[in-house]
């Protein structure tokens, strides 16, 4: 029915029935461009399982929404030979799975992500977003596991705009800057791996 | 900048404010997102050291209502399988691409996996909500059947009181199952024991 339905699990979901709202992606986590990875000597073929959940829960219509976008990142990371949906020669697989987690202000006070804005009472909702990496070299090989943190934040209304928040047109651009971000950022963390090189 | 809902429609996501009016009015048919591989599924699957097999025919089990193979009632709202209109053929394909993914597909195999749906419903209340997936499963093998089994998942989940965070939230943890369904089968040591490697 609508490519982001699932996506509109939480936070997101406020400015919709409201129909006024800015959206925000958080600066704390930034892009990292291909040039500043680790790239390995020999880049291997790997088979790539990619995942959107919500709440721990897996969203197959998110997943199928953002997967093109996350399939292109990772095949022009140079990190790989080769990027396949099929298991391939030698048996590496990268499993990465986005978590849409609700956040609350005892989220900040954990410091989910260094510099994260909250306090706009009343008026701001912020998703969360947990970017998990698991890199398998082979199938008998222990798993390299890479974690990235983001957020959104969706403002209602005409009230005070974050300050640690770079505003996007819509939700739509939102995600996709988000996706972008924290995978490159859980990326850039998997080539500077020494079990991954 | 701020938009509202008929700024949405302009900017290319027409079907966003669809799905609020669908959703505050009811009598929307949801279909269900495309089957994405599943990581831990391709774990089971490395591990269960199982042959590959071909995928049969899947269809409602003998003497079980017709009717929860089309559709779910949700709030008013009917969820449906995109691959034709069957939960039964979206079983089937949950089945092809996990172990596809795994590489333990292969349509020439002498061994070929089928299977009768027994079971499938999701309630999706204003307190607990609730999901159930129930297969029977049967591998032939040149005319013989090796395994015969009937696996059930379930799942039971806080449910909000507003349906555009709880149909959603419904959907993934209903949708979900399918791939639990399939991770039971690579699990179940009868099954490893039917259909070595």
């Amino acid at each position: 029915m609508n490519k982001l339905l699932g996506l509109l699990a939480s936070g997101l979901l406020a400015l919709n029935l409201t129909g006024c709202a800015s959206v925000y992606v958080d600066t704390a986590t930034k892009e990292i461009p291909v040039s500043a990875y680790k790239k390995p000597a020999s880049p291997k073929p790997v088979q790539l399982v990619f995942e959107f959940q919500t709440k721990d829960v897996a969203n197959a219509t998110a997943t199928k929404y953002l997967s093109e976008q996350v399939v292109d990142q990772i095949k022009g990371s140079g990190l790989f030979l080769e990027v396949k949906d099929a298991p391939v020669a030698g048996g590496a697989l990268l499993n990465v799975v986005l978590n849409n987690v609700p956040l609350t202000d005892d989220a900040f006070g954990k410091g989910f992500v260094t510099g994260l804005t909250f306090g706009l009472a009343g008026s701001q909702v912020t998703d969360g977003y947990i970017c998990t990496v698991k890199y398998l070299p082979t199938a008998q090989s222990p798993t390299i596991s890479k974690t990235a943190r983001h957020a959104i934040h969706t403002v209602i209304g005409a009230k005070e705009e974050p300050a640690n928040g770079t505003k996007m047109e819509n939700v739509e651009m939102a995600v996709r800057a988000m996706t972008r971000q924290i995978v490159s950022t859980a990326l850039n963390d998997l080539s500077r791996d020494p079990g991954f090189q | 900048m701020e938009y509202a809902l008929a700024d949405l429609c302009k900017r290319g996501l027409p079907s966003l404010p669809a799905i609020f009016l669908v959703l505050l009015t009811g009598c929307a048919q949801i279909p269900l997102g495309a089957p994405a591989p599943s990581f831990e599924n391709i774990e089971k699957a490395r591990a269960s050291r199982s042959a590959p097999v071909a995928v049969g025919q899947f269809q409602i089990s003998p003497g079980v209502s017709a009717d929860i193979d089309k559709g779910l009632n949700v709030r008013s709202n009917t969820v449906q399988s995109p691959i034709d209109g069957s939960f039964a053929q979206y079983l089937r394909q949950t089945v092809i691409t996990d172990l596809q993914a795994s590489g333990l597909y292969d349509a020439a195999s002498p061994a070929t996996l089928t299977g009768f749906l027994t079971d499938s419903s999701l309630d999706v209340p204003a307190d607990t909500g609730r999901a159930a997936l129930g297969a029977r499963f049967v591998l032939i093998r040149a005319g013989k059947t090796v395994y015969e089994k009937e696996l059930k998942t379930g799942a039971t989940w806080e449910s909000s009181f507003i349906g555009v965070t709880a149909i959603p939230a419904g959907i993934n943890q209903y949708t979900t199952l399918y791939h639990k369904l399939v991770g039971m089968l690579l699990d179940d040591p009868d099954y490893r024991s039917a259909n070595p490697k």
